[in-house]
């Protein structure tokens, strides 16, 4: 009976750990292009800033022409297409863009440059290739007045295939647009297949912006990173999208803030159960640490301060400055996380080696040591460092609480784009204390599962080391346990190093 | 740890609760956004197209219209028809699929005698080149609707291309009785034509260019008499033909084709590649690629030639898993440029499916290609026994005689090709002219 809850507890543990990423992750199959194999299809995303306006202008040419393309493409004729001469391809299509994609604001051209160039090849109907090139062109523009923006893409004019603009303001107010603010084909990734809807054929779009922030509520993650995991940002984005919308309802009923605060909290906590997030390793921290369940409580708290912090620091700053560019800032911020996290991981590795080289000299010892465990590391949640004593208890205590808050801090630091946006949103709705508390809100449900989490894990730990098993059992339990803070101290040196790497690549 | 299950207990259940509250919540978000996705499209169709012709207008008022009621069985098959039309005139395949939906969505409201729906399934089948369905779809419309001129252009068509030569020029005359429109007329002039009657076949063109309202549809009379005309040899009035189309449609590819291979006839091989290449990037059918590759090589320039080869195996490739019904060009390229062998397979695999003296003529040119010209000169002659004048059927079959030593007739048949039209074909029109002088001199 016993050991079938503590096997169902270690099934849920699992099932936690794994849920978000054995999820909804499986990749659409490859089929057939949807729209005809000889279709070449454009989509320009365009981002209107005070100071410029950016293109991501995405080219998606089906089975045919990318066969018609290959003996340009493939320039030493070898059959393959080598990564150079992809390059080669991407950039000079975005070359080409230049001259036929322009943009003028109140009549007067603005030039573009083309900042990145790259190309895919996904995989099509009967294992043939379609080619996949992004450009992202940007122009020098003054846009912190009230302006018209006319943009027009005539690029490949008479190429039969979809063609899609949409457009939003970051840092500035969308007045009026005849394009819709964000992509119908997910960027020409699928394709609607209404019986009453004509390809889109829109070549030219024609904005007013006017100063003010008041559109970033409606254009949530417009001008700011993308998590990279499509099904991440599609999980997240009704929810953000009801939250907006009772942000800027008209009349803040009591009903209506009672809601967004909740909903606050499930987007909060939905945040920190998605992966991508410091909840693994804090867990593997507290697991390996002989971490009690007040250090849970810490690690909560910690995320909640630093988080509400950081999104109001930056939130405040996007909302004052007009000119000012969240996606560096949030980059950086994921920088910094990752190497804390990665200078923990080392102080955690060095320290548990240190430990394990003295008990290796007292190995009959382990058997007693797992006793010690038992008889303090539950019942009065204060079990924290008194097993392993052999590592100098006042040592591993200070560096144990000074990591927990760091690796609070940590998971805290990058802030959230959605919080971030309701924030913005909120100010610019002069409801700055309604958004704080969103804010807030959404800080309690990360910890909230965050410390659910290492909670979880400090029991399941306790239980493996009180079991009730034979004592050969026991050994061996005892000798993973004792392996444990070496290989979570890797984990959170491998996870630091790669948050960091990650945050320098671009995306958050 | 037995001894206090009181206030342990609670925490496993609390925790499963915590992870069953977080699945549901995400797997709602999931299937939250999947709807999420779908429902955008529905806004951005409001959008009128910013060129509108008159079929153009009529797929934006059927969609609103349809959007608001339903259940319009009769319009969501006018819809389909018009789909059809739509991807004939841009080219874009991705019509085909809606107007399949269109034309389902039409028989699943109103399945019993819903003869509008049959008639558009019966184009849609003849677009597709399934013209065995086609004819099914237009002999169960005709049951319900024997007054409808529809019906009858859909029955035409398939009887035409199935080789039933009686029954198509019946099913014309019934249109035109019915409805003496643009229509009628064209298929009027393509039945006269095929039937050798070429003098009656362009006076079918002028009427239905005379009826013609819109300038799409004056663009395809103007292709059919430049077609009319090349096919006699009169390059100059051809070219007249196609340039007053592309006057009336400058982005029709069909008639620019047609100027592309004036452009060769009078010398300018340049702008003959310069324009095909324009055709080929924009709508890479396999007889335009077919022409485009002959004309390379017949330029000397065969390793291009050869990349538009391999993009009609590509092609070719696509129909197959695609189902494709027809396998006529795809013999005839296999025959001339890829393996004879194959070509053999394909032309008998069409010749089975339909009897037409189109596919005669593929059988004939697949068995000569694999030296079995006794047997090649039977098709030959049934691809000729309509008496439609065609420079490469009679080109084929001069070679065939040829190669089964009948000079005279050989040298009668490679004339009559060459008469016709000189600039036939840029490979082939050379080799009947060496294979004339290498008969004559073997005299």
């Amino acid at each position: 009976m016993i050991f079938l809850r503590r096997a169902g507890l270690l099934v849920l543990a699992m099932g936690i750990l794994l849920f978000a990423p054995a999820g909804p992750t499986a990749p659409p199959p490859a089929q057939a292009h949807p729209l005809g194999n000889f279709t070449v299809n454009h989509y320009d995303g365009l981002s209107l800033f005070p100071d410029r306006i950016e293109v991501l202008a995405i080219l998606d040419t089906a089975e045919i022409p990318t066969v018609q393309e290959r003996a340009g493409t493939d320039t030493d004729g070898d059959g393959t297409i080598s990564a150079a001469e992809g390059a080669a391809h991407a950039a000079a299509e975005c070359a080409a863009m230049l001259g036929s994609t322009t943009v003028a604001v109140d009549g007067t051209p603005a030039p573009f440059t083309v900042r990145s160039a790259m190309v895919e090849y996904p995989v099509g109907e009967q294992s043939l290739r379609t080619t996949r090139v992004t450009c992202l062109l940007a122009a020098p523009a003054d846009l912190s007045g009230r302006s018209t923006v006319e943009f027009t893409d005539g690029f490949k004019p008479d190429r039969i295939g979809w063609r899609e603009i949409s457009a939003t303001g970051v840092g500035l107010r969308v007045d009026a647009s005849d394009v819709p603010e964000r992509s119908v084909s997910q960027e020409l990734r699928a394709y609607p297949t209404d019986l009453l809807t004509d390809p889109l054929d829109q070549r030219s779009a024609r904005i007013e912006v006017v100063p003010g922030g008041g559109a970033v509520a409606a254009a949530p993650l417009g001008g700011l990173p993308s998590t990279g995991v499509g099904w991440l940002d599609a999980v997240v984005e009704p929810l953000k999208r009801t939250f907006d919308g009772l942000v800027g309802s008209p009349q803040l009923t009591p009903l209506v803030g009672a809601a967004a605060i909740g909903l606050s909290i499930l987007l909060g906590a939905s945040h920190a159960a998605l992966p991508g997030h410091g909840k693994t390793l804090i867990a593997a921290y507290l697991a390996g640490r002989a971490g009690s369940r007040r250090d849970a409580f810490v690690v909560g708290f910690t995320v909640t301060v630093t988080h509400t912090g950081g999104v109001l620091i930056l939130g405040l700053a996007i909302s004052a400055l007009s000119a000012f560019a969240p996606e560096a800032i949030l980059r950086w911020l994921g920088v910094a996380s990752g190497l804390l996290i990665f200078a923990i991981g080392v102080g955690l590795l060095v320290s548990a080696v240190r430990r394990r080289a003295a008990l290796a000299l007292v190995d009959d010892r382990v058997p007693a040591l797992a006793a010690v465990g038992h008889g303090h590391g539950h019942g009065h949640g204060h079990g924290h460092g008194h097993g392993h004593g052999l590592g100098g208890p006042e040592r591993g205590e200070r560096f144990g609480r000074g990591g927990l808050i760091g690796m609070g801090v940590a998971s805290g630091l990058v802030p959230s784009p959605t919080a971030l946006v309701v924030l913005v949103a909120a100010i610019s709705l002069g409801r700055t204390w309604f958004g704080v508390g969103l804010v807030l809100a959404y800080g309690l449900g990360m910890a909230g599962v965050l410390t659910a989490v290492g909670l979880l894990l400090v029991i399941v730990r306790d239980r493996i080391a009180v079991s009730r098993l034979a004592e050969p059992g026991r050994v061996v339990l005892a000798r993973i346990a004792s392996m444990l803070p070496v290989a979570t101290a890797v984990v959170v040196t491998v996870i630091g190093l790669a948050l960091a790497v990650r945050g320098l690549a671009g995306s958050v | 740890m037995t001894g206090d299950p009181g206030p342990r207990s609670r925490v496993p259940v609390l925790l499963v609760v915590i992870g069953l509250l977080l699945a549901v919540f995400a797997v709602v978000g999931y299937l939250g956004s999947r709807d999420d996705t779908a429902a955008p499209s529905a806004g951005t169709a409001a959008e009128p197209a910013a060129r509108a012709s008159a079929l153009d207008t009529f797929i934006y008022g059927a969609q609103e219209s349809l959007r608001r009621k339903s259940e319009d069985a009769p319009l969501w098959a006018q819809l389909g028809a018009a789909y059809v039309e739509q991807a004939r005139i841009t080219g874009d395949p991705s019509y085909y699929a809606r107007s399949q939906g269109a034309l389902e969505r039409s028989l699943e409201i109103t399945p019993e005698g819903n003869g509008e729906a049959l008639i558009g399934l019966g184009q849609l089948a003849n677009a597709r080149h399934d013209f065995a369905a086609a004819r099914a779809f237009g002999e169960q419309a005709r049951t319900l609707r024997p007054y409808t001129a529809e019906v009858y252009g859909v029955l035409a068509d398939a009887y035409t291309q199935l080789g039933d030569a009686e029954a198509a020029t019946a099913t014309v005359q019934s249109m035109l009785d019915l409805r003496p429109g643009l229509a009628a007329f064209t298929r009027a002039s393509y039945d006269l034509e095929l039937n050798g009657r070429r003098d009656d076949a362009r006076m079918a063109l002028e009427r239905a260019l005379a009826v013609a309202s819109s300038l799409d549809d004056q663009a395809f009379c103007r292709y059919y008499l430049g077609e009319l005309a090349w096919n006699g040899g009169a390059v100059d009035e051809a070219s007249e033909q196609y340039e007053q189309g592309l006057q009336a449609a400058p982005q029709n590819v069909a008639l620019l084709q047609g100027r592309a291979k004036v452009a060769y006839a009078q010398g300018r091989v340049d702008e003959a590649i310069a324009g095909f290449q324009a055709i080929t990037t924009r709508s890479p059918l396999p007889q335009y690629l077919l022409e485009y590759g002959e004309l390379l090589e017949a330029a000397g320039r065969p390793d291009e030639a050869a990349s538009q080869y391999e993009v009609l195996a590509v092609q070719q490739q696509l129909y197959a898993a695609q189902g494709s019904t027809d396998d006529q060009v795809a013999a005839l390229v296999a025959a001339d440029h890829g393996d004879p062998g194959e070509a053999l397979t394909l032309a008998q695999a069409e010749w089975d499916r339909r009897q037409s003296v189109f596919s005669a003529d593929a059988l004939s040119w697949a068995l000569h290609v694999n030296g079995r010209d006794a047997e090649a000169l039977t098709y030959a002659e049934r691809a000729a026994s309509l008496g439609w004048a065609n420079p490469t059927y009679s080109f084929h079959r001069g070679m065939i005689l040829a190669a089964l030593g009948r000079r005279d007739d050989a040298l009668a048949a490679l004339n009559e090709a060459l008469t016709l039209n000189p600039h036939f074909n840029p490979l082939q029109a050379p080799v009947a002219r060496a294979t004339i002088a290498d008969l004559e001199s073997n005299s």
